[in-house]
């Protein structure tokens, strides 16, 4: 079981709006007294993504593949994007395309956040 | 041709959500450009403040110089840091990148430059305010900074830390209470120096023009930069 502090969460998405409240509500929906109760995060939000061909979606796998993330969620993915990613990854993928989606992600990931620090 | 905005985040994580509100709120929505922004958000960051009222507390450059190079890898053609404190941080940050680098006390302080002020109060965190970041700006435009006393100062501790920074009400009387203090000084502004008073700005909908908001004039220079 990952401690809270190993957790990275990618997020790819291609709209800041919506990825901004996303965000927000994990964060809010996490019991944290300070900062670095809260998880990290390597976000990417591109407002051209689902126009991107699979050769260039790989260019965002490279990078995240660098980034050592431990959960990925793909923000209104297309199906290319997705197709992609879940290729690629071998973590928890979380793909969110609706509203209920979107509240079991943050349930999870806020979940994994508040759980008492655990010995791997 | 791709415009990338790379963004030091988690310092805290609210304010890096309510920089991203304010780009958001900035940008054009008619942009027929390919806009991207990267955010490395860390906010397992040891506390700025902490390390520079006490240099035995840990160092938190090191966790910001793997986000800068995070970024770095990511092409970014900009980085912004939506935090005052960490501004103390500001040359080993720049020489660690070849990317331009927006300081926002600097661009503060610009901003305020403008304005034909004499006399401004400060409000931040001790950490900011002990490294001086602003004071030795605002000296050199001949800019007196004023600074809340001992006892109203841990009332922006307070909310800071115990209210924004847990996701808790603050108490907006004793806010005002303290820039009050600061205009009976004579402050004709008073700067929002610490992202986390720019984050109960925008959730308090403070809208009084004696407030001048570090973090809002950051996300307009940084646009302004990428022409954008």
């Amino acid at each position: 079981m990952l401690l809270n502090k190993q957790i990275t969460l990618g997020i790819i998405s291609s709209d800041l709006n919506l990825t901004t409240k996303f965000i927000e509500k994990i964060i809010n929906n996490t019991n944290a007294k300070r900062d670095q109760d809260h998880i990290k995060m390597d976000i990417i939000i591109n407002n051209n993504l689902s126009n991107k061909t699979e050769n260039e979606l790989d260019e965002f796998v490279k990078r995240y593949e660098t980034m050592n993330i431990t959960h990925l969620c793909l923000y209104y993915p297309n199906q290319k994007m997705l197709n992609t990613f879940s290729n690629h990854f071998e973590i928890p993928i979380y793909c969110i395309n609706n509203l209920k989606k979107e509240e079991e992600t943050i349930k999870t990931i806020t979940s994994l956040c508040n759980k008492k620090e655990e010995a791997i | 041709m791709r415009k990338s905005i790379g963004i030091i985040g988690g310092l805290g994580p609210l304010a890096t959500v309510k920089f991203l509100e304010i780009l958001n709120e900035n940008i054009d929505k008619n942009l027929n450009k390919e806009l991207e922004i990267v955010v490395i958000n860390d906010p397992t960051t040891p506390d700025r403040t902490e390390y520079i009222l006490d240099n035995t507390k840990p160092n938190p450059l090191d966790n910001i110089l793997k986000m800068v190079e995070k970024l770095d890898k990511n092409n970014v053609d900009v980085i912004v840091m939506p935090c005052n404190t960490a501004s103390y941080f500001y040359k080993e940050i720049n020489n660690a990148t070849q990317t331009h680098f927006i300081n926002i006390v600097y661009e503060t302080v610009k901003f305020i430059e403008k304005m034909n002020i004499k006399k401004i109060g400060l409000l931040a965190t001790e950490g900011t305010i002990k490294s001086g970041v602003y004071k030795e700006l605002l000296d050199k435009f001949n800019i007196e900074c004023l600074v809340p006393k001992e006892n109203d100062q841990k009332i922006i501790n307070e909310i800071i830390y115990g209210c924004v920074k847990q996701n808790k009400k603050a108490n907006m009387e004793e806010f005002y209470k303290v820039s009050n203090n600061l205009q009976n000084e004579g402050a004709q502004i008073i700067i929002l120096g610490c992202t986390e008073l720019s984050a109960l700005k925008k959730i308090e909908n403070i809208d009084s023009l004696i407030f001048i908001d570090a973090m809002d004039i950051l996300a307009k220079s940084t646009l302004e930069f990428l022409k954008i």
